[in-house]
């Protein structure tokens, strides 16, 4: 991969499903190699927000708005035979064929089961896909899926049958099949949502080191301020459409938690008192 | 008979019809005058043993002899469209009807106190049993012994003729895709066993059974009928891959032949008992 | 690992010996010589004229439903899909059913012309079987190919609804004892040879084709459409893909055999017991299930009551479900 990497940059979205808008206004722009959480209440479109910077939006829902990635097509691995990119330093992406795409992105539903009972490996193994000629997958990728097992500390999975694990093993696994994509971009709608209390704090983490390790620039929407601010280099707060009226207020806010998480923010994305104290130290929960 | 009873007489009929007749099986108060034939051979026999003008209605498909055509239809004779609706606003006094398609019917008519005819339709034997009983219905016993005599009299040529000669191997193929042909409860096998035929099929149960193809080229038949209402031309059959070596097909002894009157158990069959051992022969 | 290797050897095995069986066994006795050429006039005659031809049409076509079976399974990520499903099927039955009724049509019959003739019964089942798959296939280009397959299941058993209904209306009103139809729509390869033989060769090659081109992104389907799509999978063409592979799969097997029924259901299932759910394996080695499937049902539908026939899709209802149940309550996952 290259260093110099683009932007994932989202600007003037705006969505409505039926005549309801569900997202107004958004603008944002995913750096790689930051960790940034989405909070907001249910309803939000936090779940929206992310399918469609996915490039896999419901089918009813009417977008407007620029998606693109920017700065330099040089640094988006492309497959071959794929049309030369734009010469102009953004792509924007609904131009890129969904193959490209997925070299780029990997994006994780929230709930997501499988109805086939893969192994471990072939299940992790579908995230080289686009990679592949003809849906023939090579040794590197199947390198590549030892390596992602191994980075998640799952080897000892890797012949399991996915309808055998837990629901947090399967979450790890999927979130393993999302890194074999060796995407630049992660988007993830809520990867705790299955796990344990005590498996959170762990999550979370371990995204934040693999977002430094592999410089991948991710949005995850999570449920849990507290984690959020304890592990993001960024927060998004993203209060309903409906709560903000036009050009008055911010659509969202972004900025680093120590920045963005005082009560009036948090009151005006989620609508209800808060308490914000600062904590400086952390231990795990029992 | 004096003027009084006649009266009596007449006046008794005349409530009894009005009654309509209780006994389910042929009334003895007087020959029925408004039947419903539910089936062209119905109708063919009404007609030919003179009952014709008794008859109020017909089924569809009946067309001989002429004059059967112009009577009003009832519905379809395989039982499906029937209502018994339509057959009741013709006040029958007979319903004359097939055990195997209109069953059904019998239950309903015997509660409302309908007289009916069962027809049976499996054999010859049964078809001239079958117009004497109905001659014997209407009124026209006469007419009816002088057709049964007439069927008798071109049946027993046809069988004096082929005394001393063998059974010719037949073939009738009731359909191609897939094949199917009769068996022995089939009133077409019995039609051929009289013209001197075998049916090459004789040995199995059902009455229109799905043969093997492989069977049909190991009988080797030495003629092969076609019902005309299939389509199929008779210089197609020697074209099916393996079959050329059949004997029919080798000796040219493939036939079309109009299976609306073939398979009709009436009394033109006496007529195509003739006409099939000809063919037998040729 | 082992059991796999073991039933990917054996399946092949085993369809080379139910063809083998049904080239043996019919109604007329064949010796095995025969099968090996050295045989009479009439053994021959029976083997590479009757029965060959036969047995290669029941197995294009247990290929062809083993194959789309699975496809769709995949596709619709449910076990019980199969092409039957969009109305295919019906649109069939009901093609047959006005070739059969329609006045017309039965004068197409007589013309022979050597090996161009096949019934207008198997046409018209063609016909119609083919037309209501492209009319479900262009639902998915409707909505500029954004269509959801949930709604192509509900309008596609809807159609297959509304045929039937007309093939049922169709047989009533038609006032003929049709025994042959009957037959037909349980499903019998009685009577035909060459002819459909060469008429579905076309169609079956580019379903089987296009059957292996979709496997590859199948598997990816397992997690719903978005993953898929997430994952790389340009999901609305294979959707049509998929639906095409289906049409003509169950076109070309009525042409072939009527409407039979369970084998696509069955073999699929039978494969992912042994083999795994991966499209790779599943997809062509249902074909080989259903092809033997389908081979073992013909021979014993030609055997049971010699010389009459059995239809064969009356053996594959009969024998399948009891060994499918067997399957299914024999071990939950």
């Amino acid at each position: 991969m290259n260093e110099t990497t683009a932007d994932f940059n989202v600007s003037n979205l705006n969505a409505t499903y039926n005549k309801t808008q569900i997202l107004r206004n958004i603008n944002l722009s995913l750096i790689p190699g930051e960790f940034v959480c989405l909070c907001g209440p249910n309803g939000a479109g936090k779940s929206t927000l992310l399918s469609v910077m996915a490039g896999v939006p419901d089918a009813k829902l009417k977008v407007t708005g620029d998606i693109r990635f920017i700065r330099g097509p040089r640094s988006l691995s492309l497959s071959k035979g794929s049309k030369p990119p734009q010469t102009s330093r953004t792509i924007d992406i609904s131009t890129i064929p969904r193959r490209d795409l997925a070299r780029t992105i990997a994006y994780l539903q929230q709930n997501e089961y499988s109805e086939w009972d893969f192994t471990v490996h072939d299940y992790i193994l579908q995230g080289r896909y686009a990679y592949t000629r003809y849906g023939h997958y090579t040794a590197d990728d199947h390198s590549i899926v030892d390596g992602v097992l191994a980075d998640l500390k799952l080897t000892q999975f890797n012949k399991r049958n996915i309808h055998s694990l837990s629901g947090g093993e399967f979450q790890k696994v999927r979130l393993a099949r999302a890194l074999a994509q060796t995407p630049r971009f992660l988007l993830l709608d809520e990867p705790a949502s299955n796990l344990d209390y005590v498996y959170e704090p762990h999550l979370m983490q371990l995204l934040r080191d693999t977002v430094h390790k592999k410089n991948l620039g991710v949005l995850a929407a999570v449920h849990d301020i507290n984690l959020a601010a304890r592990f993001a280099d960024k927060i998004l707060l993203l209060p309903p459409a409906s709560a903000i009226s036009d050009g008055a207020k911010k659509s969202v806010l972004f900025g680093s938690p120590s920045d963005i998480m005082n009560t009036d923010n948090l009151k005006y994305t989620f609508g209800v008192e808060f308490e914000c104290k600062e904590i400086k130290s952390f231990q795990s929960l029992q | 008979m004096n003027k009084k009873r006649f009266f009596t007489f007449f006046l008794f009929i005349c409530l009894l019809s009005a009654l309509y007749a209780r006994k389910p099986k042929a009334a003895d108060t007087g020959y029925p005058k408004s039947i419903v034939a539910l089936s062209p051979s119905a109708a063919e026999i009404l007609f030919t043993i003179g009952a014709g003008d008794q008859v109020s209605a017909v089924s569809e498909f009946t067309d001989f002899p002429p004059e059967a055509k112009a009577k009003p239809v009832v519905g379809g004779f395989d039982g499906k469209t029937l209502s018994l609706e339509t057959i009741m606003s013709f006040k029958p006094d007979l319903v004359y009807l097939t055990e195997r398609m209109h069953n059904f019917l019998i239950a309903t008519l015997e509660s409302n106190g309908i007289a009916y005819y069962v027809s049976k339709g499996d054999s010859i034997a049964s078809v001239e049993r079958e117009i004497l009983e109905v001659g014997k219905i209407t009124g026209h016993d006469k007419e009816a012994k002088k057709v049964v005599d007439g069927m008798e009299k071109k049946l027993s040529k046809v069988a004096e003729a082929k005394k001393g000669t063998g059974a010719v191997k037949v073939y009738w193929e009731v359909w191609n895709a897939p094949y199917m042909s009769v068996g022995p409860s089939s009133f077409i096998h019995d039609v051929i066993k009289a013209a001197g035929g075998e049916n090459i099929f004789a040995d199995l149960t059902d009455a229109y059974p799905m043969v093997s193809e492989e069977s049909i080229i190991a009988r080797k038949p030495a003629l092969i009928l076609i019902p005309m209402s299939t389509g199929m031309e008779a210089s197609a059959v020697g074209l099916r891959n393996g079959w050329s070596d059949i004997p029919a097909v080798k000796n040219g002894k493939v036939f079309v032949v109009d299976d609306n009157v073939y398979t009709r158990p009436g009394p033109r069959i006496a007529d195509v008992v003739v006409e099939l051992s000809a063919l037998l022969t040729k | 690992m082992k059991r796999d290797i073991f039933w990917k050897i054996i399946s092949p095995i085993l369809l080379v010996i139910s063809v083998i069986l049904a080239l043996m066994l019919g109604a007329e006795k064949v010796s095995l010589a025969a099968v090996f050429g050295q045989g009479d006039k009439f053994e021959n005659i029976i083997l590479w004229q009757l029965r060959l031809p036969r047995v290669l049409l029941v197995l294009i076509t247990g290929l062809l439903l083993g194959g789309s079976g699975a496809v769709f399974q995949l596709f619709f990520r449910n076990p019980l899909a199969e092409p039957g499903i969009m109305g295919i099927s019906s649109g069939a039955t009901l093609g047959a059913v006005i070739a059969s009724i329609v006045p017309g049509f039965m004068a197409l019959t007589g013309k022979g012309g050597v090996g161009a003739y096949i019934s207008p019964v198997n046409l018209c089942a063609f016909a119609g079987a083919l037309i209501a798959g492209l009319f479900v296939t262009s639902l998915a280009f409707s909505r500029g190919g954004k269509s959801s397959s949930v709604m192509l299941l509900l309008c596609g058993t809807a159609l297959g609804t509304l045929y039937s209904s007309l093939s049922s209306m169709l047989l009533l009103t038609c006032n003929k004892e049709l025994h042959s139809i009957y037959t037909w729509i349980l499903g019998s390869f009685n009577g035909r040879g060459w002819n459909e033989l060469l008429f579905i060769l076309l169609p079956s090659a580019v379903s089987i084709i296009l059957m292996f081109i979709v496997s590859r992104p199948l598997d990816l389907l397992t997690g719903g459409e978005k993953s898929a799509a997430a994952l790389g999978v340009e999901v609305d063409k294979l959707r049509i893909l998929v639906l095409l592979c289906g049409a003509l799969a169950v076109s070309a097997g009525v042409c072939a055999g009527g409407t039979i029924g369970f084998v696509g259901l069955i073999a699929p299932h039978i494969v992912r017991k042994f083999l795994g759910p991966r499209a790779r394996t599943l997809v062509p080695f249902s074909m080989l299930f259903g092809a033997t499937l389908l081979l073992l049902s013909d021979t014993f539908a030609r055997i049971i009551i010699a010389p009459g026939e059995l239809p064969a899709g009356i053996i594959t209802s009969i024998l399948g479900v009891p060994f499918f149940l067997a399957l299914c309550l024999g071990g939950r996952k």
